[in-house]
């Protein structure tokens, strides 16, 4: 489905905006001042339709309503609240002076606008995909994350994407000695910047130089756009501007948390 | 007795200058100590813990009042060096009546020095489980979760075993559950398995803990133990017993409740029951 969704659009009253976007299926809908958006979860995976109107007069039961003069309304993705933690389906191994290039596919989070697509005009926002939570490090000292997609690419194929997945390219140096066993990867989506072409999510490219188990590695979110097409246009600035927690661990390596 | 006060005299311009200059140091000083203690607070104190701030805002407006009095004295004309010396006397007789309290206030030094619970977290102090309230140098007040408030002197505080409950940021919730002798031990290892990755409070991460505990009077014992954030345990409680009831009813396995058999002298014949039908009729 190529439809581009993340975009502007026009309210008129007694009509339904409907998005259906992996399990999840958005009702939005105008009564004279009042906007009501809706969010439920359905079993469809493979949704009939990506985005539809219905002329209909309908109360969104349930829904969160907005009381507001204006009838502009903007869909926009977002990087997910917290950072994310990988953990490979197959067990994943580089060596050391080895650089490699891999792509995580990443839910965004959908924020609804008022008007112009700015902070205080933020209605809502919420994730497309609930995703369970985690705990990167150990129990006494780490933080909290997301769990990620187990499968991870290793080339850019965009068409395989989720409409409602963006993807996040990581560019690994293994710079220390030893092979860097890939057991626990935190990709910190807070700092990477959205970028779209056509319908396909991507976000700015991590350069990470993995110096060893015990040291902290280089982090770099790099702030011009994905080199892998001319076509990406700048959606959504990063979550997060403090650097700061860049410098905290990047991977883990298990041990046993349960004695 | 002479009442005849000379209100003249009093109102010379001599002491009306001195209860300006009382007046000025009073308020200035005040304003300064207060102002001493607002940069203190705003500027040094960031990586200080609650009760380390809260300690050493009320050491720079104590200390900065006894001098402010000091200050005011001398302006009286009283002489601080033979005030000292009488307060030294006095100190011992003050000192041996209130040995307890003295007692409190250096245990709360070692107490705040120590750093085991900070302003906020919940412990558990002997029997008494509450959120820590305040900090002050005779006692910690603990707030309990039914909204009391509960002073404990510092010395008990320090004598005793404390248990930090929110100290880390995630804790581990262990459930203890019992199933029927004749259950499949790997399918309910499976269905917990599941309740804990479906609920949405429950971490991935540390590894959820199922131990088949023991041979129990009525079944087999199991711990469950999941991990969460630590703010969200009621919530995660509650909808952990739903879905463990939920998925052990959907799944027919049977939760057991203490059975007893009773006997007639031999063990081999039962008691002779007799069902009765709602008309009573048998």
């Amino acid at each position: 489905m190529n439809q581009q969704i993340w975009t502007r659009y026009k309210l008129e009253d007694n009509q339904l905006h409907k998005w259906q976007l992996g399990d999840i299926q958005l009702q939005v809908s105008k009564v004279g001042k009042t906007i009501t958006i809706l969010k439920e979860r359905v079993d469809e995976e493979s949704p009939e339709y990506l985005y539809t109107t219905e002329d209909t007069e309908i109360d969104l039961e349930g829904g969160t309503k907005f009381i507001t003069d204006r009838s502009q309304l903007y869909m926009m993705p977002a990087m997910p609240v917290y950072p994310i933690v990988f953990k490979p389906q197959d067990e994943l191994k580089i060596a050391p002076g080895i650089q490699s290039t891999i792509y995580f596919q990443v839910p965004v989070y959908i924020q609804f606008y008022l008007g112009t697509v700015k902070e205080e005009n933020r209605l809502i926002e919420f994730p497309s995909v609930e995703m369970s939570q985690t705990w990167f490090g150990e129990p006494d000292n780490g933080e909290l994350a997301l769990s990620g997609d187990r499968s991870i690419l290793f080339t850019y194929r965009p068409e395989e994407l989720k409409t409602n997945h963006v993807i996040c390219p990581v560019k690994l140096f293994n710079d220390s000695k030893e092979i860097l066993d890939f057991q626990r990867f935190l990709l910190r989506v807070e700092h990477l910047t959205l970028y779209a072409e056509k319908s396909y999510l991507c976000s700015n490219e991590t350069r990470i130089t993995f110096r060893g188990p015990d040291v902290a590695s280089d982090v770099q979110p790099i702030k011009s756009k994905p080199t892998f097409s001319q076509h990406f246009k700048m959606l959504a600035n990063p979550r997060s501007s403090d650097n700061r927690n860049l410098l905290k661990r990047s991977f883990h390596f298990l041990k046993s948390f349960t004695q | 007795m002479d009442f005849n006060f000379d209100f003249q005299q009093f109102l010379s311009a001599e002491n009306l200058t001195k209860a300006l200059k009382i007046a000025i140091i009073i308020i200035v000083g005040y304003g300064l100590i207060q102002l001493l203690a607002l940069i203190v607070r705003r500027f040094f104190t960031r990586k200080m813990s609650p009760q380390g701030r809260m300690l050493l805002n009320k050491a720079i407006v104590y200390t900065g009042v006894i001098l402010l009095v000091f200050a005011v004295l001398r302006e009286f004309g009283i002489n601080i060096t033979t005030l000292l010396a009488g307060a030294g006397i006095v100190g011992v007789i003050v000192g041996f009546a209130s040995q307890t309290s003295v007692g409190n206030i250096i245990s709360g030094l070692f107490v705040i020095s120590e750093k085991s619970f900070e302003i906020g977290d919940l412990i558990r102090v002997g029997d008494k489980l509450g959120i820590v309230y305040s900090v002050d140098l005779l006692s910690t007040k603990l707030r309990t979760l039914d909204n009391l408030l509960i002073r404990i002197p510092n010395q008990n505080i320090l004598s005793t075993d404390i248990t930090n409950i929110t100290k880390f940021p995630i804790r581990r919730m262990d459930v203890k559950l019992s199933v029927a002798y004749k259950e499949d031990l790997r399918k309910v290892k499976e269905v917990l398995q599941d309740v804990a990755v479906k609920n949405p409070l429950v971490l991935d991460e540390p590894e959820t803990l199922i131990l088949f505990q023991n041979y129990g009077a009525s079944g087999i014992d199991i711990t469950f133990g999941v991990w969460f954030e630590k703010t969200n345990y009621v919530k995660l409680r509650n909808s952990l017993f739903i879905d463990i009831q939920e998925a052990f009813e959907r799944a027919e396995i049977e939760i057991p409740f203490p059975h007893v058999s009773l006997y007639r002298g031999e063990a081999s014949k039962p008691f002779q029951v007799e069902v009765i039908n709602e008309a009573g009729l048998s």
